[in-house]
C-alpha cells in the first residue's frame, strides 16, 4: 500500500472503510492524503525507544461501578431513527445478507 | 452601534431577576434576532423555540427569581452536535440531517437545570472536524466582525452568536480548538476544560481522548459561570472526574501578584502576523505590571503537535464514524443490491468531503501494517508533547500565547488545501493532546480591526488559576467591550 513516497492504495483504504469513492474521489484523496502523511513523516523521525503510547489523559484511574440493572432505552425510541424498522418486532430490516 | 439590551450573562440574569423583563421577553427577544441576524450569519440551524418557550413559562411561575440559579432566564444556544431531546441534531451532517435524539447531553440538562432557555441549535464544521465552519452540510456560518470571513471552526455558529451580541452564551465542543479558535477569531471568550471535566454524555463523538463540551461567552466571569454549570462528575460518562465543579465565578479578583506566566516566544515568529504577535505581547506585558512574573519556556516538539493531532484525530474519528452505517440511525441511501453496497452508498453520499478524507487517513493509519509505524508512534510523541508542556507548567503557573497565528482569514482562502487549514490549529492542539484546560481571551484587534485572541493553559485540573489570569487580562485590555457593530466607527482602532 504506501510505498516510499507516502502513497497508498486508496480503493483498498476505502474498502476498508466501507466507502465507496468514484475514481475523480479517489484521484483527488490520494493526492491529498500523500501530501498530509508527507508532512507527518516528521513525526517518524522523532526517537520514542521506550516512550510509552498516551491513549488518553488520564482523568479517573478506577471508572467501574456495581453492574445494577438500569433501565435502558425503550425499543420503541431506540427505532424511532432507523431508516427501515419493523416496529411490532422491534427489527431493524437491512438489504439481503447472504445469498 | 451597540444594540441596546442585555450583553453578558449578568446584564440578562438581573433584569429576569429583578423582574424588568420576564423569561418570555428574554426567549422572544433572543429567538427574534437568531431568527434574523443570527441566520444572516449562517448560524443557526434549528431554532428551538417550543422548548424556551415551555422552559421560560416554567420560570415566569416561579415566586422568588432569587433561587432559580446562575443562569435564571439566561438564553443560551448549544453546537449542533449536542443532542437535544425531540429537537433535530444534526451535527453539521446530511448523515444526521433528520436525526431527532431520544435523549439529552447531560450539559443541556444542567444548563436547565441553572434556569437556562435552550434557544438555537447552531452550525459547525460536519462531526466538528474542520477549522472554519465550511465543512457544514448546511453551508458556511459568517464571522460577524467581517461576513466574508470566516468565524473559524468549528463551533463557528456558537462564537458568532455570542460576539454578535444576540446570545450571551453558547456552548461548543473543542477536540484540537474548536472552541478557543472561532471564539479568538469572533472577539469572545472560548474555554476547553481539563479533559474530563465536563460530561460528554449526549455529544457526537469525533476523537474520544480528546473531545470536551466547552463555554463561549462575551466575558471570563460569563465563562466561569456556565463552566460551572455544566461540570462534574456524571454516571453517564466514565472518563468525568469526580471532583465538584468550584465556584471559579468567586475566585475573578484581578490579582494576578506572584502568579508565574510562561512564555514560549520560540513559537512566536515562524507564521505569525505581526499584529497577532504584538497584541499578544501587550498583553503579556500588562500581566507583568500587575505583578505577575513572566518566564520563558521551551516546548522542544511543539512543531510536531498538528502531525500528531490528526494522526490521532482520524483514528479515533474513523472508528467512531464506523456507526453509520444507515442501519439504525441517520441517512440510507437508496438502492443497495446488499448490505455491503447499502452500507458504501450510504457512507459515500452521507459524509461530506472533510470527514470522508479524515475516515481515510484515520482507517489508513489503523490498518493492518501500518498501525504501528503511524498510530502508535503518533501516541508516543503524544507523550512527549504532554511532558513538554507538564514541565512548562513546572517552571510556570499557566502558559500565555497566541490562540491563532492569525486573524479570522476569508472564506475559500483555505478549503483547497487541507494541510493549510490544518495549520491554523498549531497553538490550539497542544493543550488537546496533553489533556489540559485552557482559554481564548480576547486581547485586542489587528490594524484591519479583526479580533485577536490570547491563549492561557492551565494545569491539569487548575482552571481556577487560568481563568483568573484570563480575566486579568479582560480587565486590562477591555477588548471585549467594543462590538462587532461598532468596529466601523472605530475605524480598527486597537483597544
Amino acid at each position: 500500500m504506501a510505498d516510499d513516497r507516502g502513497d497508498f492504495d486508496i480503493a483498498h483504504v476505502a474498502g476498508l472503510a466501507r466507502l465507496a469513492l468514484t475514481p475523480d474521489q479517489q484521484a483527488l484523496y490520494r493526492t491529498q492524503l500523500a501530501a498530509i502523511l508527507a508532512y507527518a513523516a516528521q513525526v517518524s523521525a522523532v526517537p520514542t525507544d521506550g516512550v510509552p503510547p498516551m491513549v488518553q489523559a488520564d482523568a479517573s484511574p478506577d471508572a467501574r461501578r456495581d453492574d445494577a440493572i438500569a433501565p435502558s432505552l425503550p425499543a420503541g425510541d431506540a427505532l424511532r431513527n432507523a431508516p427501515d424498522a419493523e416496529l411490532a418486532t422491534a427489527l431493524f430490516r437491512v438489504p439481503r445478507v447472504i445469498g | 452601534m451597540t444594540p441596546p439590551g442585555p450583553e453578558t450573562i449578568t446584564d440578562w440574569r438581573d433584569a429576569f431577576v429583578r423582574g424588568a423583563a420576564s423569561a418570555r421577553d428574554h426567549g422572544e427577544r433572543a429567538l427574534a434576532r437568531l431568527d434574523d441576524e443570527g441566520a444572516r450569519l449562517g448560524a443557526v440551524l434549528t431554532l428551538t423555540a417550543d422548548r424556551a418557550r415551555a422552559r421560560a413559562a416554567q420560570l415566569d411561575a416561579v415566586r422568588d427569581r432569587t433561587t432559580i440559579g446562575p443562569l435564571a432566564g439566561v438564553p443560551v444556544a448549544v453546537k449542533d452536535n449536542i443532542c437535544t431531546a425531540g429537537v433535530c441534531t444534526t451535527a453539521g451532517s446530511r448523515m444526521l440531517a433528520h436525526y431527532i435524539p431520544p435523549t439529552d447531553a447531560t450539559v443541556v440538562t444542567r444548563l436547565e437545570r441553572a434556569g437556562a432557555l435552550i434557544v438555537a441549535k447552531t452550525n459547525c464544521d460536519e462531526f466538528a472536524m474542520g477549522s472554519s465552519n465550511e465543512h457544514s452540510a448546511f453551508g458556511p456560518a459568517r464571522n460577524p466582525w467581517d461576513p466574508s470571513r470566516t468565524p473559524g471552526g468549528s463551533s463557528g455558529g456558537s462564537a458568532a452568536v455570542v460576539a454578535a451580541r444576540i446570545v450571551p452564551a453558547a456552548l461548543g465542543s473543542d477536540t484540537g480548538g474548536s472552541v478557543r479558535q472561532p471564539a479568538g477569531f469572533c472577539g469572545c471568550v472560548g474555554v476547553r476544560p481539563t479533559w474530563g471535566r465536563v460530561s460528554r454524555s449526549g455529544l457526537i463523538a469525533f476523537a474520544s481522548s480528546l473531545d470536551q463540551i466547552g463555554p463561549l461567552t462575551l466575558t471570563v466571569r460569563d465563562a466561569a459561570s456556565v463552566l460551572q454549570a455544566i461540570a462534574g462528575p456524571d454516571a453517564l460518562d466514565a472518563t468525568t472526574i469526580p471532583a465538584a465543579a468550584p465556584d471559579w465565578a468567586a475566585m475573578l479578583s484581578g490579582d494576578i501578584r506572584g502568579c508565574r506566566i510562561g512564555v514560549p516566544r520560540h513559537l512566536f515568529d515562524a507564521g505569525v502576523d505581526d499584529d497577532v504577535r504584538t497584541s499578544v505581547l501587550a498583553a503579556i506585558e500588562a500581566m507583568r505590571a500587575r505583578g505577575a512574573h513572566v518566564v520563558d519556556v521551551t516546548l522542544a516538539h511543539a512543531s510536531l503537535a498538528v502531525p500528531v493531532y490528526y494522526l490521532i484525530a482520524t483514528a479515533e474519528a474513523s472508528s467512531n464514524l464506523a456507526r453509520y452505517d444507515g442501519v439504525r440511525y441517520g441517512f440510507r441511501a437508496r438502492g443497495g443490491a446488499d448490505l455491503r453496497e447499502m452500507y458504501e452508498q450510504t457512507r459515500r453520499q452521507g459524509f461530506g468531503a472533510e470527514v470522508t478524507r479524515r475516515i481515510i487517513l484515520g482507517t489508513f493509519v489503523l490498518s493492518a501494517g501500518y498501525r504501528d509505524a503511524y498510530y502508535v508512534k503518533a501516541q508516543q510523541v503524544r507523550t512527549l508533547i504532554a511532558r513538554d508542556v507538564e514541565a512548562a507548567l513546572c517552571a510556570a503557573d499557566v502558559l500565555a500565547l497566541p490562540t491563532s497565528p492569525t486573524v479570522a482569514f476569508a472564506l475559500g482562502e483555505r478549503t483547497a488545501d487541507p494541510l493549510s487549514m490544518y495549520l491554523s490549529d498549531v497553538f490550539t492542539v497542544g493543550a488537546s493532546l496533553a489533556g489540559l484546560p485552557a482559554i481564548s481571551v480576547p486581547c485586542g484587534f489587528s490594524r484591519e480591526g479583526l479580533p485577536i485572541g490570547l491563549q492561557v493553559i492551565g494545569r491539569r485540573g487548575d482552571e481556577a488559576t487560568m481563568l483568573r489570569v484570563a480575566d486579568a487580562v479582560e480587565r486590562d485590555t477591555n477588548a471585549w467591550r467594543q462590538a462587532p457593530s461598532d468596529s466601523r466607527h472605530h475605524g480598527g482602532a486597537r483597544a
